[in-house]
């Protein structure tokens, strides 16, 4: 490619990211003032959701392994942008809206090392056994935090700075967007869903397999604990409780649901679990039955998911020119 | 430019290969023919390092590589097309070529060779290629390890499940990946058409080598003809 269309699609670009943010602040400010706080906190939620099942896609959807706990890297990542906010605020400055973006950043990198450090069984175990351990890792990063006394222990921490908001949380949201859409469509990409579908082929093509298992492991961790990092700066609150298995359930649940090994899925998966049981809130305690009935209804009509492997426009074909 | 050298190798407790002596010289095409279970796919496996052997050395331009992983092995030029093709069925058959390419830095005129050698490929390229016939798959196989630019090919019965038809066309462009000038060891059912192609052989019996010689030979060979042609 030449220099100066190279400067072009940069600037195009630039200029792209540019109105994506100002349209993201813009509505922002509209749901400030106009929407009921009870549907902004829904749709807050919504994506949240979205990048725990984009960043869970990654490892169940793409590189076919099985992860039980997702909910354990979020929590690390909650727990240690908080503790720099709260517990041990350097300053004035991880109480800023940049410094609490710093925090969670950091709360990111740190779960990406406990990513890494789950990914290395990952190496010799599969399906339900890798699970089992992952669930088990989630387990006792929970019961880690209940007993460290400094962090709140079963009462949880309070006093978070309300720092993340719409605008942050979908930020973050298309940014991890991005970041899996491009990996998936880049050599290491293509090596990573290698795997699901034949170990060995990929490992007689060259693929360093332990590697790119580990490195899965470690990016989906990175931007669990970033959902983490905005859960706790927009809560306000976090304890154990909210870190427990039904959590990572969920989020195996929306990835399934939208559909294994697509982001459009992923998202989609997140909203339907997420604005579902709010919106059977009519039925009072029924929901509790009627949602997963719902769901057993929708893996009986789509046992591939939602969407199955494709992405959402791939059912809208276009139109031959 | 291979040559392996009393190779022991197995799964678990049960051993394969016993003390197997192989080589194929540079530009060749050498076929290793054998009864089922005679160890032939374990042999290619042990070559691409996806098992270990126990005793022996693997030497590949002089150097031994038993102790490299798989892809350092495909890095120095080897590729293998495993039995039953393991092609990534969830991935287009575009993306299968881009895995197989995965250790080079791959050109479109990369892939033009590869849709030449196979023009079907080039019309699926956007199909999933778990939905292409057995046939096309074994092509695709053959493409995406070509993408790796070996000097080296490891072939593990190409001919598997395919129509006479097919198994001709395949048969032939292994001759021309091999008049390119690309070594190529393949393991064959198919006898017959294995030694037609290829300069040398080797009948492998419950993981020893029962012959050697030029094809010519094995296919004169009385004792073989009854053997492995069934005649
Ligand atoms: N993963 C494995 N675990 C245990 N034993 C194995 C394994 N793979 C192969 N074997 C055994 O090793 C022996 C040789 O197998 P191999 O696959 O090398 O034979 P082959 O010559 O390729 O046969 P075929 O022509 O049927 O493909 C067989 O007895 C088989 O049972
Ligand atoms: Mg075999």
């Amino acid at each position: 490619m030449s220099a100066p269309s190279q400067n072009a699609g940069f600037l195009k670009q630039a200029t792209i990211t540019a109105v994506f943010i100002a349209v993201l602040w813009g509505v922002d400010q509209l749901l400030q003032i106009g929407l009921n706080p009870y549907y902004v906190r829904v749709v807050v939620n919504c994506g949240i959701a979205a990048i725990l099942a984009l960043s869970l896609n990654l490892i169940n959807g793409c590189a076919g392994q099985f992860s039980l706990g997702h909910a354990g890297f979020m929590a690390v990542g909650a727990y240690v942008s908080a503790t720099l906010t709260t517990v041990y605020p350097a300053g004035e400055f991880f109480q800023s809206p940049l410094g609490v973006g710093v925090a969670i950043t950091i709360g990111g990198i740190v779960a990406a090392l406990a990513g890494y450090l789950v990914g290395l069984p990952s190496l010799r175990l599969k399906g339900d056994y890798l699970a089992i351990v992952t669930l088990g890792f989630s387990e006792m990063i929970r019961v880690c935090f209940l007993n460290i006394p400094a962090v709140g222990g079963a009462r949880g921490m309070n006093g978070i700075p309300v720092h993340s908001s719409f605008f942050w949380v979908y930020l973050w949201a298309a940014l991890a967007w991005v970041f899996f859409w491009r990996l998936l469509r880049s050599g290491r990409g293509r090596a990573i869903l290698a795997l699901r579908d034949d170990e060995t082929a990929a490992e007689a093509m060259g693929v360093e397999v332990s590697h790119f298992k580990v490195v899965s492991f470690s990016l989906s961790s990175a931007f669990a604990g970033i959902a983490g990092g905005l859960f706790a700066h927009y809560q306000g609150f976090i304890d154990p409780q909210s870190f427990d298995f039904s959590r990572s359930v969920l989020v195996v649940i929306m990835v399934v649901l939208g559909g294994m090994g697509s982001l459009s899925g992923a998202v989609l998966g997140a909203v339907v679990v997420t604005v579902l049981p709010e919106s059977l809130r009519v039925f009072e305690s029924y929901r509790l039955i009627i949602f997963p009935l719902v769901l057993i209804l929708m893996m009986l009509l789509r046992p591939k998911g939602i969407l199955g492997h494709r992405e959402i426009w791939e059912f809208f074909p276009r139109r031959a020119k | 430019m291979l040559r392996l050298e009393g190779i022991e190798a197995g799964y678990g407790r049960c051993a394969v290969l016993r003390g197997l002596n192989l080589e194929v010289g540079k530009g060749e095409t050498v076929a290793l023919v054998g009864a089922n279970g005679a160890g032939k796919t374990t042999v290619l496996r042990t070559i691409s390092a996806l098992i270990r052997p126990r005793a022996g050395r693997v030497l590949f331009d002089g150097k031994d590589i038993s102790h490299l992983k798989p892809h350092e092995i495909v890095c120095r030029g080897l590729s293998h097309v495993p039995e039953r093709r393991g092609i990534f069925a969830n991935l287009t058959v575009y993306e299968n070529l881009v895995v197989g390419g995965y250790t080079q830095r791959l050109t479109s005129k990369d892939f033009e060779e590869v849709y030449t050698l196979f023009p079907v490929l080039r019309e699926r390229a956007k199909q999933s290629a778990g939905t292409l016939s057995g046939g096309e798959q074994q092509m695709l196989a053959i493409s995406r390890a070509l993408l790796s630019r070996p000097k080296l090919l490891l072939l593990d019965e190409p001919s598997l499940g395919l129509a006479p038809l097919v198994t001709k066309k395949i048969f032939e462009t292994i001759q021309r990946i091999s008049s390119q000038g690309t070594t190529v060891l393949l393991v064959e059912q198919n006898a017959h058409a294995a030694l037609k192609i290829s300069q040398r052989a080797y009948v492998l019996e419950v993981g020893e080598v029962r012959f050697a010689g030029s094809s010519k030979e094995l296919q004169a060979n009385d004792e073989i003809r009854r053997a492995y042609l069934g005649e």
